[in-house]
């Protein structure tokens, strides 16, 4: 473990140590990757065998940032999961556009519960939540916001604004602080409109 | 598209969960590798901003998931 894993050692030494050890984690990587990725996601081997191609290019881009903290071989397989995530996920919402995005079209009305009070609160909640989202947010944070709760990932909307997923979070973490606190101005509490609308 | 109007509710969660500090994803991944080979319940005071990321980041949560699943497999 760490950095005195001979995988690694191996992958820092001379050429010959660095070809064989390559190999090495290339096959126990597509071992780990291939069941697991094909009975979750149902994506086939060329896929797969893709994935860590471009795993291998980024290990050795970023092998002087592994600190020794994991396995050699841990730390290879959190690249690539995110690269064969990344690759699903860009194929999975191709279609979908940020520039589609509106507060109004967010939100479908609530069901009607049978009680009319509480249809009127819900209604009331919903309305101030579009709101706040619509005056208190930043073009940006609202976009980021509503795409989110679409289901896009930070690392899809990372990919759309050429960002990192890291800038993406703390984006949508200062929307969800701006949203708390305007709400809060308008007399709303969050637990009291969680109860009411689930 | 998920479900209407789960949504609502589904965002006033993740704001009633939100904290003034928190990591963000590239501060996780950072750790994830040393996180998927940890027991998380046992050092949960230490790495409650990690366990919190993975409540509120469906895509982290996701992608450490099968991290787990994938090394059990690659130690076989």
């Amino acid at each position: 473990m760490g950095l005195d894993d001979s995988l690694y050692l191996a992958i820092r030494g001379d050429s010959n140590a660095q070809q064989d050890a390559f190999s090495k984690l290339r096959g126990q990587l597509l071992r780990a990757m291939l069941p697991k990725l094909k009975t979750m996601f149902e994506v086939n081997d060329s896929f797969v065998e893709d994935v860590v191609q471009d795993t291998m290019i980024v290990v050795m881009q970023k092998l002087d940032t592994f600190r020794g903290d994991s396995s050699f071989f841990t730390w290879v397989c959190s690249i690539a999961v995110r690269q064969a995530m990344a690759e699903m996920r860009r194929k999975r919402w191709k279609d979908y556009s940020l520039d589609a995005l509106s507060t109004e079209d967010a939100f479908e009305p609530p069901a009607s519960p049978d009680d009319f009070t509480e249809r009127v609160a819900t209604k009331e909640i919903l309305d101030v939540v579009k709101v706040s989202i619509s005056t208190a947010l930043t073009d940006k944070q609202r976009t980021a916001l509503l795409a989110e709760l679409d289901g896009l990932t930070t690392d899809e909307i990372a990919r759309r604004y050429d960002t990192t997923r890291g800038a993406i979070y703390k984006l949508t973490h200062d929307a969800r602080r701006a949203l708390i606190k305007d709400l809060h101005k308008r007399g709303f509490e969050l637990e009291a409109m969680l109860e009411r609308t689930t | 598209m998920k479900e209407q109007p789960d949504k609502l509710a589904e965002l006033i969660k993740v704001l009633k969960n939100t904290q003034e500090t928190e990591i963000d994803c590239d501060e996780f991944w950072e750790k994830a590798a040393y996180l998927a080979e940890t027991d998380l319940l046992q050092h949960k005071d230490e790495l409650r901003l990690y366990l919190h990321h993975l409540e509120l980041c469906p895509g982290c949560a996701e992608e450490f998931e099968l991290l787990k699943k994938v090394i059990e497999e690659g130690s076989r």
